[in-house]
């Protein structure tokens, strides 16, 4: 399954699908393992009523071989606001690469299409290749949280960039 | 005192029980303020019961909260806590709410802060909390600046006031701005 204004050169983005449940690690945004089951539940909750959801998962596959490496979540403000996140298969070695070529999908279509006031991304300092991606694209450092984020041997800020909409014609104080 | 969890100069806190509901709710009801969100929202006694009890389920919650009572009388003159619990990465975002309007202003927020933030660094040994702060609110955001709290950034376009796009602030403290500014604020209070 190929979503069309979702496809890049190196990735897609699709909804879930059943047999996703069977590589869950690759895109279950939890420290804690999810097992098939837990996988499963987590997938039959956010199809339906998809017109009343305001929490959204979505894959992040391959083109090359359909290869589940991840999955982005979006988590909706009444429609204004939108927030996302990212979550990216362990031992990918180009990881932040992926998750840049995502953001470059993502933010055009949530920003532009869908008209969202602000698009909010938070991640920790050390996604080097996502954040450059994320100043090309116009987003703003909006927060730095200081030693939000604990990495092996310490901690690091957790940074918010926002993409904001220029096309709202709403005053702004 | 009644089940305190943490005493200070002039309030204490504890859990909340299902008898504050309708104290808590009478304390929404004479709201005066309109700054805080968007518009005062009347919540009544059987909304609060339903979230003191919810809250207070599970051995890991996702929020904690306290009553704030005055030392001299165990009058409930507010709540704070933390909402927004992150076990694993030790951080959470912290919330407070006040009234009657009358007892506002007279540092019992801020002595009720610093229990809260005890409770959080020294207790449950989180690394860092945030606070969200509508933009209008500007005597909260004064308020977390004396209690420690730095100026992290914004959520841009957060809610609507008079007619215009107010943002929110973030703010972050981490246990040495902390320790900062109580002992700052005790060494005033105790003069």
């Amino acid at each position: 399954m190929r979503v069309v204004y979702l496809t890049g050169d190196r990735i897609h983005i699709r909804p879930p699908l059943e047999a996703d449940k069977e590589c869950a690690i690759a895109w279950f945004n939890s420290l804690i393992p999810a097992n098939e089951v837990r996988a499963a539940q987590s997938l039959e909750n956010q199809v339906y009523p998809y017109w009343e959801a305001t929490e959204f998962t979505f894959i992040i596959a391959r083109v090359a071989d359909d290869a589940v490496i991840g999955s982005v979540h979006l988590s909706i403000g009444d429609w204004r606001v939108v927030n996302v996140r990212f979550h990216m298969a362990p031992m990918l070695p180009d990881a932040d690469e992926l998750r840049a070529d995502a953001l470059r999908l993502i933010i055009p279509w949530l920003r532009d299409e869908f008209e969202f006031m602000a698009v909010r991304l938070a991640l920790p300092d050390t996604q080097t290749a996502t954040i450059a991606a994320a100043e090309k694209l116009d987003m703003v450092l909006s927060v730095r949280l200081r030693e939000f984020v604990p990495v092996p041997g310490g901690r690091v800020d957790e940074l918010i960039y926002e993409a904001l909409n220029s096309r709202w014609e709403v005053p702004h104080a | 005192m009644r089940n305190p969890i943490l005493v200070g100069e002039r309030v204490y806190i504890r859990p909340l029980e299902e008898s504050d509901a309708q104290l808590l709710a009478d304390i929404y009801a004479a709201e005066t303020d309109t700054f805080n969100e968007r518009g005062r929202l009347p919540v009544g006694p059987f909304a609060w019961k339903k979230w003191i009890v919810e809250t207070h389920k599970e051995a890991y919650p996702s929020e904690v909260n306290f009553a704030v009572c005055l030392i001299e009388n165990d009058q409930l003159i507010g709540h704070n806590g933390i909402v927004d619990i992150n076990w694993i990465n030790r951080t959470a975002e912290s919330v407070s709410d006040f009234g009657p309007a009358e007892l506002r202003s007279k540092g019992y927020g801020t002595d009720a802060k610093h229990l809260l933030l005890e409770y959080c660094f020294d207790i449950l040994h989180l690394h860092a909390l945030r606070s969200e702060i509508f933009e209008p609110n500007t005597r909260s955001a004064a308020a977390v600046t004396k209690q420690g709290y730095k100026l992290a950034g914004r959520w841009h376009y957060e809610d609507i006031k008079n007619g215009v796009m107010r943002d929110t602030l973030v703010f972050d403290i981490l246990r040495p701005d902390w320790i900062a500014a109580r002992d700052a604020w005790r060494a005033r209070e105790r003069k």
